[in-house]
């Protein structure tokens, strides 16, 4: 049987117990070192900007798709087609339909929230905490899982670029940011200068922060000698941090979740297409699609990929209808990637009726919500640390 | 003058020493008011009173010409964003985004002469209150728009850094950097801007948690009745849209005051009620006991002074009401107390990336030369200097914030390649560190430490001028030496240097 017919099945399972997530929703713990969860990883993705789900997955049997959009929908004949044949692929995504077809890539479309927020922060806050109440928590849902953490002393998640990743935001000191890998190699390499410490209480607390960073540091060192470099990642941003990721599960990292992004509001492009949408989304699904190729390839090659998952998410999903500046304006529900050697493979579900949009957008089918309810226990093998005020069903994505 | 009164704490190391500097407390002084000691400033320091001290120095910072208006910043605001009745939607579009980017990189440039001033200019105290400032309402280019509007703001800052608090915020409010950035440019009777009073009141004024809801709503209504618009006599085109966002229909930068938008009603904010405008309602609160308290407590933060009784709090707010927040008198009561030159205070600050870059340029007597990669490097830190988090909403961070994320503390362990020109390890995608490329340009004391080619002289050679916190092993300098082939040793001490905590405090 291939892991994509699993899917149809694991949909069909009754709603597995509840109990881990709510409005609040909180969070699991990380594995314990010997379960059968150990030694996975989650590569989350931040598609920025508010990505337009029609555009990935396009319904290019439903006229109404062509109506609502004149001049950005997609010509017919240049879509993948995937199976099920109501819904195909943007034609940059070759390379993930390929992955598609092979069991190790899915979709699951028309995911969000009742009465999504439009705004790009708040709705940043939403997808980062899990929360749609306020006031907001500084932590992130998977800040949360990396400070329950009791599988190695450390740091247990990295996020790489300028921007904060919310979502890894923790209260331990159990993440970190990197924008600059060369910097924290450069640290790494150098023997500690500091002679006593203890003489001046900042010394002390900046020996402490330096002596975090060589640790994180020695893992970014060995990650140097992964296979990366053999395979073919963008020469962007976003490439080097899907290639940092797969050399630091490859070289053995104990960190177990990852954040990268595509896509910027300061500068180049971003999934925010109010304007010209087509060329930047031929630009932005060609990075997407080479980056997670490359990692794929270089995962499978090191026999790590069935240990990894890798998901995306954004803002929000796009209106239906096109605006006149050749792009769409922000909706409701958009689309989660997904990608990796245990994923449920396919379309997770029909294709959407666009005549049923509500101000212009696309109501959820599945709460996001229930998919991270599903990561943090099915993938990442978290204890629950807190009782749900609301729990959602779990929306699996793993076999 | 007053004269600094002996220091009193038993347990202060300073005890018994006169208000004379010695080397020890000059150096202090100089760290935390000139960014750095150099030996010209030391030697002018030596045997003077921190009082003269302090004199001299802000009397450099009033006497030196303020920087002119760089050629690109043009002397007219023309709004290449203006919307017409009949603009068409994708030109426009386009236009903002011309605008935007020309924003960024004009904004730059002006981070890059900003950094330069600092670094080379004759009136670091100037720089450092301008600085001061900056850290608690800095502007984002990206909410303000205009690199015109940034220039003026940043020229304010330095114009009125060493004059007094009340002075400087009755200029900022009437700044076209302010009035757009918090949006009360265009601001009308029937809808108050509250959210440029929350954020006046937070970071101008008293701090979160010192007004009530009530003063909040009635310092918006004092904000309007103000826009921005073409200088008199300058003609507009007659079809503004009046449908666009005030972006699209702001004519030029002049504040202009317009009586029929304006809420004139009584308002009471913090206890004091009148018919406030923009103007009045600042003079007021400026000199409210709160606001000296917030002064008060943000100068203690930001010269690192450990205050632990909150003496200093208390005298500071005193100085602050009775000489109406003049700045001179608030830095003299600040260097002149206990607590300034106790021993909890020093080296306990966490130096500012741009203090960290200044201080070592004006310690080594260069130039950053590269402006731009020192910039890049700012950015890697921390908030641009005029790009203040949040696109302005919120000040800088302040102490050990600096290092969130922590990984930055490896960013600024880089120092050195921006100073001298070497292949930088920031960026993501910089996998290799190419180092030993740095430029070789003169710098005559190294030179000479250079010349001397005894390794433990060196070392001792680049301490003494850089000044960096106790602690440090010379022996790990020294083994300095051995890398970094094609550089001279005293610059490979240097950037060794740069890369240990020591070198992070003042």
């Amino acid at each position: 049987m291939k892991r994509r017919d699993l899917l149809h099945r694991a949909l069909l399972l009754p709603a597995l117990p509840m109990g881990f997530l709510g409005t609040g929703c909180t969070s699991m713990g990380p594995a314990r070192p010997d379960g059968p969860t150990a030694g996975r990883r989650l590569l989350l993705v931040r598609l920025t900007g508010g990505n337009d789900g029609l555009s990935t997955l396009v319904p290019f049997r439903d006229d109404s798709y062509f109506r609502a959009r004149p001049t950005v929908a997609l010509e017919t004949s240049s879509l993948l087609p995937v199976e099920g044949g109501d819904a195909a692929l943007h034609p940059a995504l070759r390379q993930f339909r390929e992955l598609m077809d092979d069991g190790h890539a899915g979709l699951v479309p028309r995911v969000g929230y009742p009465r999504s927020s439009r705004s790009h922060l708040r709705a940043t806050e939403i997808w980062a905490t899990g929360m749609t109440t306020r006031p907001v928590p500084a932590v992130g849902w998977l800040g949360r899982y990396a400070d329950g953490s009791r599988t190695a002393d450390g740091i247990v998640g990295v996020s790489f670029g300028d921007d904060s990743a919310q979502a890894l935001e923790s209260s331990t000191d159990r993440t970190e940011r990197i924008a600059h890998p060369g910097a924290l190699l450069e640290l790494a390499r150098t023997p500690p200068s500091t002679g006593t410490p203890d003489a001046l209480p900042q010394l002390a607390f900046l020996g402490g922060v330096e002596a975090r960073l060589r640790s994180l540091g020695g893992d970014f060192e060995r990650a140097t000698a992964g296979s990366g470099s053999r395979h073919k990642y963008p020469d962007t941003a976003f490439g080097a941090s899907l290639r940092w990721t797969a050399d630091l599960i490859e070289t053995g990292s104990k960190c177990s979740i990852f954040h990268a992004s595509l896509g910027s509001f300061e500068g180049g492009m971003s999934f925010d297409t109010h304007l010209d949408q087509r060329r930047t989304h031929d630009a932005l699904y060609a990075e997407l699609d080479a980056a997670l190729a490359a990692f794929a390839r270089q995962l499978i090659a090191a026999r790590r990929w069935e240990d990894t998952l890798v998901m995306t998410y954004s803002d929000f999903g796009r209106q239906v209808a096109e605006n006149k500046t050749g792009g769409t304006d922000h909706g409701d529900a958009g689309l989660t990637f997904l990608a990796g050697g245990r994923v449920l493979a396919g379309v997770h579900g029909g294709p959407p009726d666009l005549t049923e949009t509500s101000a212009g957008g696309l109501a959820p089918t599945v709460d996001f919500r229930s998919i991270y309810g599903s990561v943090l226990r099915d993938w990442l093998g978290g204890a629950p640390t807190s009782r749900p005020d609301k729990p959602f069903p779990d929306h699996p994505v793993t076999v | 003058m007053m004269q600094c009164p002996p220091h009193s704490d038993s347990a202060d190391p300073l005890r018994g020493e006169t208000t004379r500097l010695t080397r020890a407390t000059a150096r202090h002084l100089a760290r935390r008011l000139a960014f750095s000691s150099t030996p010209e400033l030391e030697a002018s320091l030596l045997g003077a009173s921190a009082q003269d001290a302090l004199a001299e120095l802000a009397r450099a910072g009033r006497t030196a010409a303020l920087p002119p208006r760089p050629a690109f910043i043009p002397e007219v605001w023309v709004n290449p964003a203006l919307r017409l009745v009949s603009s068409d939607a994708m030109a426009l579009i386009e236009s903002e985004r011309s605008a935007t980017e020309r924003c960024a990189v004009e904004t730059g440039q002006l981070e890059v002469l900003l950094i330069d001033e600092l670094c080379a200019g004759s009136a670091p105290l100037r720089g450092t209150m301008t600085l001061f400032f900056l850290s608690l309402f800095g502007k984002s280019h990206r909410a303000v728009g205009t690199s015109k509007a940034m220039w003026e703001y940043v020229y304010l800052l330095q114009r009125y850094a060493l004059t007094s608090i009340p002075s400087l915020l009755r200029a900022l409010v009437l700044a076209p950097a302010s009035l757009i950035q918090h949006g009360y440019d265009g601001g009308h009777r029937r809808l108050p801007p509250r959210l440029a009073a929350t954020r006046i009141l937070d970071h101008w004024l008293v701090g979160p948690g010192q007004y009530s809801e009530a003063d909040a709503e009635a310092l918006a209504r004092a904000l309007t009745g103000w826009s921005l618009e073409a200088p008199p006599g300058r003609s507009m085109p007659s079809d503004i849209d009046p449908r666009g966002a005030r972006k699209n229909q702001r004519t030029g930068l002049v504040p202009r005051f317009d009586p029929e938008r304006f809420d004139g009603r009584e308002k009471t904010i913090l206890g004091s009620t009148g018919d406030f405008d923009a103007l009045r309602a600042l003079d007021v609160l400026a000199l409210h006991p709160r606001c000296a308290a917030f002064y008060a407590e943000r100068l203690i933060g930001y010269f690192g002074v450990v205050d632990p009784n909150g003496r200093l709090l208390n005298d500071l707010t005193r100085v602050y009401l009775d000489r109406s927040g003049d700045v001179s008198a608030l830095l003299e009561t600040l260097v002149c107390s206990d607590e300034f030159g106790s021993t909890a205070s020093r080296w306990q600050l966490i130096k500012s990336p741009v203090h960290l870059a200044v201080g070592a340029c004006r310690a080594m007597d260069v130039a950053p030369r590269r402006g731009p990669n020192v910039r890049r490097w700012l950015k890697a830190c921390g908030p641009s200097l005029l790009d203040a988090p949040m696109r302005g909403a919120e000040p800088w961070p302040a102490g050990r914030d600096w290092l969130l994320p922590a990984a930055r503390l490896a960013a600024r362990y880089r120092l050195g390649e921006a100073l001298f020109g070497a292949p930088s390890a920031l960026g993501l995608r910089s996998r290799e560190v190419e180092a030993g490329r740095a430029d070789s340009a003169v710098v005559p004391w190294m030179d000479e430490l250079d010349a001397d080619g005894d390794a433990a002289r060196v070392v001792d050679g680049v301490l003494e001028r850089l000044d960096p916190a106790p602690g440090l092993r010379p022996t790990l300098l020294a083994a300095a030496a051995n890398g970094t082939p094609g550089l001279g040793l005293a610059r490979r001490v240097v950037l060794r240097l740069f890369s240990t905590p020591e070198f992070q405090l003042a």
